[in-house]
């Protein structure tokens, strides 16, 4: 197995890419999510941007006041297809109106240990 | 098999039997997924997209995406955040079996200066599409799942006072001082509740019931400008915040329109850059401590933790006490000192400027990074801490916990969410901030004493069906056309 320093683990994103990308002169973590990818795997960035961020602090590329994170975007946590086909349309149906009784409720969760 | 880092700390009640690719293994009833499998030895769970390297779990708290797995036919499924039952058959993804000799993992030894993908094989463009047709058929993430999801699907609609994200000791003491002045709350968490009583690190506060108003398995997906905002006069209609609460048959899509909105959500544990960083057996700290606490476990290996200052002292003190007797005693290591790990299918070793340390686990204790990604969605003001992206909640006038306004929805942020509350201080600190925050929430409920409806829950009277779903074959990468066209 050859030596790598893994900046972002779900897609696979090394130190000697982001070296690439300072070469190429980006020093915003949106810039070099654009141009590395890294960040837009399964976790987004949880992982990765602060490691980043700290890189591009340590080398003096950016400063903590011009650091922004990339645009975060929906599904923060996964959400299947079925579920979200099962949501009325909020232009047609705002507030639907059937109460339900117990909305915490049904299924039971297992009592915890 | 080598020795397992960890090993369930005496009897943990009835054994639960699942497999896992060819092995069977038993876990104990308290078991996560990720945790059996780390206390059975098998640290990999599948292989990198691009360079076909092993990996394995490194949060244990549902934030990285290395533990995804294929469970019962479904692919892609957090291992640290599925509880085991009997009979599970789990496989790991990506990897072609058997998972020793996967010949895909030659494309790590084969470009050894890594893959420079803006100018491989970029011309001619014959051997471009070629290497693209290639490079299509070795990522991704699994395969398509076994047939037809037969899981229910429900939707509910929320409207009320206070809706808190997140069950930390910032959320849960927020919920305790709502609860106590009998206003309407919900609060939600994307962790179980063993999880959440496992996060706590005090002995006490977990004996303690957990809010009234918990709803647990449900993780906030998205918060969204409510659907009226757009139209003249209804600008401040009240933002939509959109969670999935999973259930193993069952999922429920909630629609929360709450008045004021408090993020408690915590913070996460980022990587720490050294080669080999991505070795299966490189954990998260926190995540371990939690992990181990929640399956009464032990580490049962060596183990070393890596991280300077008061943070990661706290965590080799928490681990050491989760140490069994005969393990031994655990070490910590500066960042600085440390040259690249060594290992294969798991962590071997650290090679460190003063020499070799073997290890079986390894615990990560980098400060964390505040979770500020549901926040930023809806532009919350954010400030870079050393750490990660915190709310700034020095934006606001008064620094009462208040972060902003999504039409007619304040927001408000506690905890380590948030710049200036130190993870290193303690979740007593966290604590205390989430219950002023709430405090502070009172006292804006209690000023407009007509803005506080009760909360009002619906079901929508004829839901829409889910589409009808077929089973349609896979050709390469497509589906196929029906051979024929149904009769209407």
């Amino acid at each position: 197995m050859s030596e790598r320093v893994f900046v972002c683990r779900c897609e696979d994103v090394t130190a000697s890419e982001l070296e690439h990308a300072f070469a190429a002169g980006l020093s915003t973590i949106e810039e070099i999510k654009r141009y590395t990818g890294f960040g837009t795997g399964p976790c987004q960035g949880k992982e990765c941007m602060a490691a980043l961020a700290r890189e591009l602090i340590n080398r003096g590329l950016s400063t903590p006041t011009q650091l922004r994170p990339f645009t975060a975007r929906p599904p923060a946590e996964p959400v299947s297809f079925g579920a979200l086909a099962a949501a009325p349309d909020p232009f047609v149906d705002p507030a639907p109106s059937l109460p339900q009784a117990d909305p915490l409720g049904d299924p039971q969760e297992p009592p915890s240990p | 098999m080598p020795a397992a880092p960890a090993a369930p700390d005496g009897p943990g009640g009835q054994a639960v039997h699942l497999r896992f690719d060819e092995a069977l293994i038993e876990a104990t009833a308290h078991d996560t997924l990720a945790t059996a499998l780390i206390a059975a030895g098998v640290l990999m769970t599948s292989r990198s997209p691009k360079y076909r390297r092993p990996r394995g779990p490194y949060c244990l708290t549902g934030d990285c995406g290395t533990c995804l797995v294929r469970i019962d036919g479904r692919p892609n499924v957090r291992a640290c955040m599925t509880p085991v039952r009997e009979g599970m058959r789990v496989s790991s993804q990506n990897s072609y079996r058997p998972k020793r000799l996967d010949p895909t993992q030659l494309v790590d030894t084969l470009f050894p200066g890594g893959i420079d993908h803006h100018h491989l094989m970029v011309r001619p463009r014959i051997v471009n599409q070629v290497m693209q047709e290639v490079a299509r058929n070795l990522t991704g993430f699994g395969e398509l799942p076994e047939g037809v999801d037969t899981s229910g699907y429900e939707y509910l609609a929320h409207e009320l006072p206070v809706l808190i994200i997140g069950a930390g000791p910032a959320g849960q003491a927020a919920a305790a001082v709502f609860e106590a002045a009998g206003v309407d709350h919900v609060i939600v968490d994307r962790l179980d509740r063993a999880a959440l009583a496992a996060n706590l690190d005090d002995a006490e506060s977990r004996a303690h019931a957990q809010p009234a108003k918990l709803l647990a398995d449900t993780g906030v997906f998205g918060i969204y400008p409510g659907p009226h905002m757009l139209f003249p006069g209804r600008e401040d209609d009240l933002a939509l915040v959109a969670a999935s609460e999973r259930h193993p048959n069952l999922e429920r899509l909630h629609a929360f329109r709450p008045h004021h909105l408090m993020f408690c959500v915590g913070s996460r544990d980022p990587m720490l850059p050294f080669p080999n960083n991505d070795l299966p057996g490189i954990v998260s700290a926190r995540g371990l401590i939690r992990a181990l606490r929640r399956a009464n476990a032990r580490i049962a290996g060596p183990c070393l933790v890596v991280g300077e200052g008061p943070w990661a002292h706290a965590q080799l003190n928490a681990l050491d006490q989760l140490r069994a007797p005969h393990a031994p005693k655990l070490e910590l290591i500066a960042p600085n000192q440390i040259e690249r790990a060594v290992g294969g299918e798991r962590i071997e070793a650290l090679i460190c400027h003063g020499g070799r340390r073997s290890c079986a686990l390894l615990a990560i204790a980098q400060t964390p990074a505040s979770a500020h990604e549901l926040a930023a969605q809806i532009g919350v003001a954010l400030g870079f801490n050393g750490g990660g992206f915190g709310i700034d909640r020095a934006h606001e006038a008064g620094d009462h916990g208040r972060c902003g306004a999504l039409g007619g929805t304040s927001l408000w942020a506690a905890g380590d969410v948030c710049i200036g509350v130190d993870p290193a201080a303690g979740q007593a600190a966290a604590a205390r901030d989430g219950a002023r925050v709430a405090k502070a929430v009172l006292e804006v409920l209690a000023a407009a004493p007509h803005e506080l409806p009760d909360a009002t829950h619906f079901a929508p009277a004829e839901p829409p069906q889910p589409p009808t779903m077929r089973e349609r074959p896979v050709v390469g990468d497509r589906f196929a056309e029906p051979a024929a066209k149904e009769p209407s």
